[in-house]
């Protein structure tokens, strides 16, 4: 009779390590690593070559950070594009989401969402080519200002046209994002209020902003945070003349060849990424818990 | 011990600060019916799982036919499992899925379909061989279950709540057919469940558990009239439980008690007696068909009130109240007719160790 | 939730000019695209003539050819990887019970959060470091660590769906646990795979910012091609290549939205 003192082997598929494995590889070795050399890279000393563990400096980012070219008119100038392009996005994506969810008929729905979400399956240069084939000097949209008196407009290689392409970008993400919001709102509320007598106007202030802000905020700072990091869009659309952060940290890195300074501005971008997000879900949950 | 078949030998598992299973032992038979019963987190499944190899106990061992299973894995230790949710493949037809057992062990075709049919044939689901699973009714998916297991001739067979999510017409006729079943495949088998009628009804033996350990084990009769612990009386069927103190107990059973309140008890055949001195407390307890109502004046017979009665089909379940507040539970085919008082007679009941404080 | 019993007044009217206003500006570079490719010489509003002359430049151009193909094999490439790597990893978070399950989908969710251009610079100075460079290898890493969130989560919430003890009867019955899980889950977890895949091929298909920072003049997949290319010029002959790129992409999209419906595109 024996009582043997087993461990806990039990028979699975694989042992749960090796299944986990090519995963933590990639993460681990393909997508830590390379983000870690990166960020040694930004803490190199300008003019040496970056070295595992090598010295350290935050030159680089202090470079951007503190000088007040780089801070006015990069990073100012992307946050300032993108808030706008963002929100003229919502401005947009908000009456056409709640115009899309409220469609009766579901085939037509299933089309409308079609027709507004394709763009976002085709790559973000061919978008931007479509733009500005719209835009151009001698395109249909200046055809058309014209047409009504306006007069000339300049709507591409500045910063109306990154504004513009952005936008168009946002537009898809934030509306699909806005639809899930709106179908969740409870239709008895809705049903409770008119009862009660609420009017069209008063109903959409009371009841259905206050239940779609949450999904608004989340689907802004989404697109936020695509915009910033856009390259190909203020390149093309900009002429490159449009100072975004996406397209100096490829600039820099690619053409001048200053990859130090290049991963300091991504490491920047990151940053910013994560704060705006991290603002958001904060904001909300703090929101979510007073109520 | 050693004509046991299947052997438990002091199985303990702790999952962190939990014990799950308390050096629980347990010998069964060549074609036996065993059942685990208890509710749930008792340890029954884990038990099972213990013996099925899904699970490694930190102690102890399994051994089957005389082999130590403990290092053998769960696909070479030849049993066969009737799992709660039935777990039939979708994709594949019920022949497929009563196949494959066999077609692992690389069993010849032509076999195949023999003992499939075979199998099929014995459980009533003649006809069914190439629907699939999600066109047949939960009955009749459980027999393909069960057919699955069986048809690899498995030396054990375990089965893990298999009525529990039929409903109760179903259950019942399920029930009946796995008494026929049992008998004629003389399979040893261990059954897990929480039902205690299918527990008593079934089973040659029923282990009942309680919180990782065994309470205890014994045919169904012994459980429901002897119970060793407070655990299983209260656990197995209704009873009335009054504190007693003993008086008296003759050789043929009948025994003098006293209630808490000094009210005299008689109990016409007494089990468990045995051990108990005069003057010992203990717990009795009697079963509602054990305990039978009289008119208030017969002498010897203990006052009661009649409280409440419950109309459950076949008997009328009586509440009465005893002087010093205790309830007693009777059953009685009619409605009484009379008062709210009455006379209590017990032809039997059982004396129970308490549990410890 | 159905739609509010609005009643009919104006402002819905007004609301649905205006909607379908968007809708259509939504759509209309893409269609703007397709008649610019049939502009017989310069890209002109309004269009001069109509010819497909573009369409077989196209077809012919060596540059744009090797761009396609490499597009192709990087994403066919991409896709198996990623889907394998996340089929073995949906497997161990669902199936095995360990802690800091939350903080590990996260972390492997991860490369969805962070900017394409830091992740195509990081792997770029990365791949230079370890002397692979510029390469087919790089790439295929690089859209494989963007890509593979995607398959997991389908393959996540198929295999949620599905019930280990249909595996566990099959081991019982004798057979060998890897085989179990090819017979039994694999089935039914199929076209979270397969859909996860075409999704990964979208991802890496689609990808720029990434794709920039590892290609050469000669080495570019479709959309750097494009994009070095309408940096200096503005021809129909790029209209002809993104119409084709265009409709090669909404196949790929019918094709997801058979297998896994278009949820899988929203977070």
């Amino acid at each position: 009779m024996s009582a043997a003192a087993t461990t806990a082997r039990l028979p699975r598929i694989a042992p749960q390590w090796l299944l986990l494995a090519p995963a933590g590889l990639l993460l681990g070795g393909l997508f830590g690593f390379p983000l870690a050399w990166l960020a040694q890279f930004s803490l190199t000393p300008p003019g040496t070559q970056p070295a595992l563990l090598g010295p350290v400096t935050l030159d680089n980012y202090a470079r951007f950070l503190g000088d007040a070219f780089y801070l006015e008119r990069i990073l100012w100038t992307t946050i300032r594009v993108s808030l706008l392009s963002c929100a003229i996005a919502v401005a947009i994506g908000y009456p056409l989401a709640f115009w899309v969810a409220q469609t009766r008929s579901q085939k037509l729905k299933a089309a409308l969402i079609a027709a507004i979400v394709c763009p976002l399956w085709l790559n973000t240069v061919i978008r931007a080519f479509g733009v500005m084939l719209l835009l151009f000097d001698n395109g249909p949209v200046v055809a058309l200002a014209e047409g009504v008196g306006l007069p000339p407009l300049q709507l591409l290689y500045n910063e109306t046209g990154v504004v513009i392409g952005l936008a168009y970008l946002a537009i898809p993400f934030f509306v699909i994002a806005m639809i899930g919001v709106i179908e969740q709102i409870d239709a008895r509320q809705v049903e409770a209020a008119y009862s009660l007598g609420a009017s069209g106007p008063y109903m959409f202030r009371r009841v259905i902003l206050p239940a779609t802000l949450p999904g608004v905020l989340n689907g802004f700072v989404l697109i936020f945070c695509i915009s910033i990091a856009s390259f190909a869009i203020p390149q093309l659309l900009g002429g490159g003349k449009v100072p975004m952060l996406g397209m100096l940290i490829y600039r820099t890195a690619n053409v001048s060849g200053n990859v130090a300074f290049a991963s300091a501005m991504s490491f920047i971008l990151l940053a910013a990424t994560i704060l705006s997000l991290s603002v958001v879900t904060i904001a909300l949950k703090r929101a979510a818990a007073r109520r | 011990m050693t004509d046991s078949f299947v052997s438990l030998r002091s199985l303990r598992k702790n999952y962190g600060q939990v014990r799950v299973l308390d050096d629980v032992s347990l010998d069964i038979a060549r074609n036996q019916f065993v059942s685990l019963l208890g509710h749930s987190g008792c340890g029954k499944t884990t038990t099972l799982r213990i013996v099925l190899g899904f699970l490694q106990a930190d102690c102890g061992s399994v051994l089957i036919d005389g082999r130590d299973m403990t290092d053998v894995s769960p696909r070479h230790r030849g049993i066969g499992m009737v799992f709660q949710s039935y777990a039939l493949w979708p994709h594949m037809t019920i022949y497929e899925n009563v196949a494959f057992g066999l077609r692992v062990r690389k069993v010849a075709e032509p076999e195949v379909a023999a003992r499939v049919g075979d199998v099929v044939a014995r459980l009533h689901l003649g006809g069914l061989e190439q629907r699939l699973p999600r066109e047949l009714s939960g009955g009749q998916q459980q027999r393909v279950a069960l057919a699955r297991a069986l048809v690899i001739d498995p030396p054990l067979l375990l089965l893990d709540e298999p009525l529990s999510n039929l409903d109760r017409q179903l259950r019942e006729d399920m029930r009946l057919e796995l008494k026929h079943l049992q008998k004629r495949i003389a399979q040893t088998t261990i059954y897990v469940t929480h039902d205690q009628d299918e527990a008593l009804s079934l089973s040659d033996r029923v282990v009942v558990m309680n919180r990782g350990r065994i309470e205890q084990q014994g045919t169904p009769q012994e459980i429901y009239y002897e119970p060793r612990t407070e655990f299983v009386a209260r656990f197995i069927g209704k009873a009335t439980f009054l504190d007693v103190a003993i008086e008296a107990v003759d050789p043929g059973g009948r025994a003098r008690l006293r209630a808490r309140d000094g009210t005299p008890i008689v109990v016409e055949r007494l089990r468990q007696a045995a051990g108990h001195a005069p003057g010992d407390r203990a717990l009795l307890a009697v079963r509602p068909e054990e305990a039978v109502l009289v008119p208030a004046t017969e002498p010897g017979a203990l006052r009661a009130r009649v409280v409440e009665h419950l109309f459950l089909g076949s008997v009328y379940r009586y509440q009465l109240a005893l002087a010093d507040g205790s309830d007693v539970f009777i059953d009685s085919r009619g409605p009484i007719d009379g008062g709210a008082d009455a006379g209590l007679r017990f032809a039997g009941g059982c004396l129970v160790p308490k549990a410890p404080a | 939730m159905a739609a509010f019993r609005k009643p009919r007044d104006p402002g819905r009217l007004a609301l649905s000019a205006f909607g379908a206003f968007w809708v259509l500006v939504m759509v209309a570079p893409i269609l703007v695209i397709v008649a610019a490719s049939f502009n017989p010489r310069h890209i002109v509003f309004p269009p001069e003539g109509f010819t497909l002359a573009w369409y077989g430049k196209a077809l012919g151009s060596e540059n744009f050819v090797r761009a396609f193909l490499l597009s192709v094999k990087i994403g066919v490439v991409a896709a198996a990887a990623s889907a394998a790597v996340a089929l073995c990893a949906a497997v161990a978070i669902v199936r095995y019970p360990f802690r800091g399950k939350e903080a590990i989908v996260q972390a492997l969710m991860s490369p969805l959060l962070i900017p394409t251009v830091v992740i195509g610079l990081a792997i770029y100075q990365a791949a230079i470091m370890v002397g692979i460079g510029r390469s087919f290898l790089a790439l295929v890493i690089g859209h494989v660590i963007i890509a593979f969130p995607f398959p997991l989560r389908t393959i996540m919430a198929n295999l949620q769906g599905t019930d280990p003890s249909l595996e566990e009867a099959a081991i019982m019955l004798g057979e060998h646990p890897v085989r179990a899980f090819f017979k039994v889950t694999f089935p039914q977890v199929r076209m979270g795979v397969a859909g996860g895949a075409l999704l990964s091929f979208i991802v890496s298909w689609n990808n720029y910012p990434l794709s920039i920072f590892l290609s050469t003049p000669e080495f570019a997949p479709l959309p750097v091609e494009i994009f070095f290319y309408l940096q200096w010029q503005f021809e129909p002959l790029i209209a002809a290549v993104s119409s084709i790129t265009i409709v090669f992409s909404i196949l790929l999209i019918f094709a997801v939205e058979r297998m896994i419906g278009l949820s899988a595109f929203t977070r």
